[in-house]
């Protein structure tokens, strides 16, 4: 048991009332190296509250995340290398003081990755496998755009090589143009890394694009969970149809 | 395609040359936009961030912030020219000639006020009995799907879903000409979508008001609208059915829109 590779989320549970009832009343998700699994819902059902106890922003009131098969402990630097979450909205993970650059740096100053005079180039190495163009490494938020800085979010969490990487609704703020870019830098990340990623989202354009399970979080538990094909085929869990039929087609075939 | 028979409440919505810029002399944001959406009518205005489409529902409605102004162009609701009023009646058209739904409702709602409340000033713009007005903000609430023990709550206890959705119920009780929705389903998951969308169609279809639809998502575009045009760099480059702008006689903006869409589907 103990020698599984990825993430694994053991019997989650977390409640916010004393006594109330529980946001997470039992949640249970393996991912493996190398997967991606779409996690979807409906609006308060609990997804991001599972995304902040899985990286410790929220302690769980029972039941374990492991990585790699060992008990994540967030109290302990070290082991937050392995697990990197990006948020929704780019600005609040990113200082508005730094450039892009800076904002890379500082987990490699902070977690001792590489020598010191080696970082600001590591730095530019994780910003351009991301997509944002040399040009734009020496600016501040504010002065680009949410895709550009989506994408810095991204070099800033992959910065310390995490085995584990929760996304966590990251394109539902940029216009499709920029949903496709970053979609295809993950889409490279997706499919060439031996990272276990949870892909937070609600936008079954980019779940069929970039997962290979479709997890779906109802009353406080994982409900279903099968492969992206067998989802969109509709052959899931009553909820999840539910979820593609109120999805509307395109205006041309 | 048939015309929608115009409602006696449908508005004609004219924009003529609207050109914004940055401080007057300053880089042009809005460059000689014109379009028509007859009364009753429904028109979608896509467009990438940047091009143009919020600056554009801002300036319908005089809503504006320095450095940026409008330096030529009439916005005409009905044969009158928004821009030639003072502001005591542009306030009194805002909401009844034109009611705006913004992408983020949380900013439009009181945090401090039952929703039924809001709904129900809302009412009294145009009834002013408050039993009356009451009546109506409670049918208006049903009729986008939110009962009275949600009304009763507050904005902090609805989903974005819900609030959006109390928006277009404010809409309803305030019978507007023109409907302008900016991005109104953006960041919702699909079934939210839909509700919202549904309750759009249901406002529409009661009220008779014409649409301009602001979004960059063509498929919920696509529910509401058959028309569109496409907003680039501040100009408006393309007009014509959603259903040719994957193949391309629209030009390059409309085409880059919609295979982005097509192939993000693949």
């Amino acid at each position: 048991m103990s020698s599984l590779k990825g993430l694994s989320i053991r019997h989650l549970r977390k409640g916010f009332a004393s006594g109330g009832h529980a946001v997470l009343a039992d949640v249970c998700l393996e991912i493996g190296p190398g997967e991606t699994v779409a996690l979807i819902g409906r609006s308060g059902a609990g997804k991001t509250t599972l995304a902040r106890c899985i990286v410790g922003l929220e302690v769980a009131d029972h039941g374990d995340v492991l990585v790699d098969g060992a008990r994540y402990r967030p109290a302990d630097r070290g082991a937050r290398r392995a697990v990197q979450l990006v948020w929704q909205d780019p600005s609040g993970s990113l200082s508005p003081f730094r450039t892009l650059r800076q904002s890379v740096v500082e987990p490699l100053d902070g977690f001792g990755i590489g020598a010191p005079s080696t970082r600001a180039r590591r730095a530019e190495e994780l910003l351009t496998s991301v997509g944002v163009p040399f040009g734009m490494f020496d600016r501040a938020p504010h002065e680009l755009s949410g895709g550009e800085c989506q994408r810095a979010v991204l070099a800033r969490a992959l910065a310390s090589d995490p085995g584990v990487l929760v996304l966590d609704e990251p394109m539902s703020a940029l216009d499709p143009p920029r949903q496709a870019e970053l979609s295809q830098v993950l889409a490279r990340l997706t499919k060439e890394s031996q990272r276990a990623i949870l892909f937070i989202s609600h936008d079954l354009t980019a779940v069929r694009r970039l997962s290979s399970r479709v997890a779906l979080l109802d009353g406080g538990r994982i409900v279903d969970d099968v492969a992206t094909p067998e989802f969109f085929a509709r052959r899931g869990h009553p909820i999840a149809r539910q979820f593609l039929e109120a999805w509307p087609p395109l205006p041309f075939s | 395609m048939v015309k929608p028979l115009a409602s006696p409440n449908a508005g004609h919505l004219k924009v003529e040359g609207l050109t914004v810029s940055v401080g007057g002399p300053g880089p042009t944001l809005l460059e000689d936009v014109s379009f028509d959406l007859p009364p009753g009518n429904r028109l979608a205005l896509l467009g990438t961030s940047g091009s143009g489409k919020s600056v554009t529902a801002s300036a319908l409605l005089r809503l504006l912030r320095p450095p940026l102004v409008v330096t030529s162009g009439r916005v005409l609701v009905d044969d009158v020219d928004l821009y030639g009023l003072d502001g005591r009646s542009m306030r009194e058209h805002r909401g009844r000639s034109l009611f705006m739904i913004f992408q983020s409702p949380g900013t439009a709602l009181n945090p401090c006020t039952n929703i039924l409340t809001q709904v129900r000033r809302a009412a009294e713009r145009r009834e002013p009995s408050r039993a009356a007005a009451l009546t109506i903000a409670a049918q208006a609430l049903d009729a986008v799907g939110l009962n009275l023990r949600q009304g009763l709550q507050f904005p902090f206890e609805l989903s974005g879903g819900m609030q959006q959705r109390v928006l277009v119920a404010m809409a309803l009780a305030l019978e507007p000409r023109v409907l302008l929705a900016d991005e109104p389903t953006t960041g919702l998951d699909s079934l939210a979508q839909r509700e919202v969308l549904r309750a759009l169609e249901v406002m529409l279809e009661r009220t008779g008001a014409s649409l301009l639809f602001i979004t960059h998502d063509l498929r919920a575009a696509n529910v509401l609208c058959r028309n569109a045009m496409v907003l680039d760099r501040g100009r408006l480059v393309a007009k014509g059915p959603l259903s040719d702008f994957l193949t391309g006689q629209h030009g390059p903006a409309a085409h880059a829109l919609a295979r982005s869409a097509a192939e993000a589907d693949r």
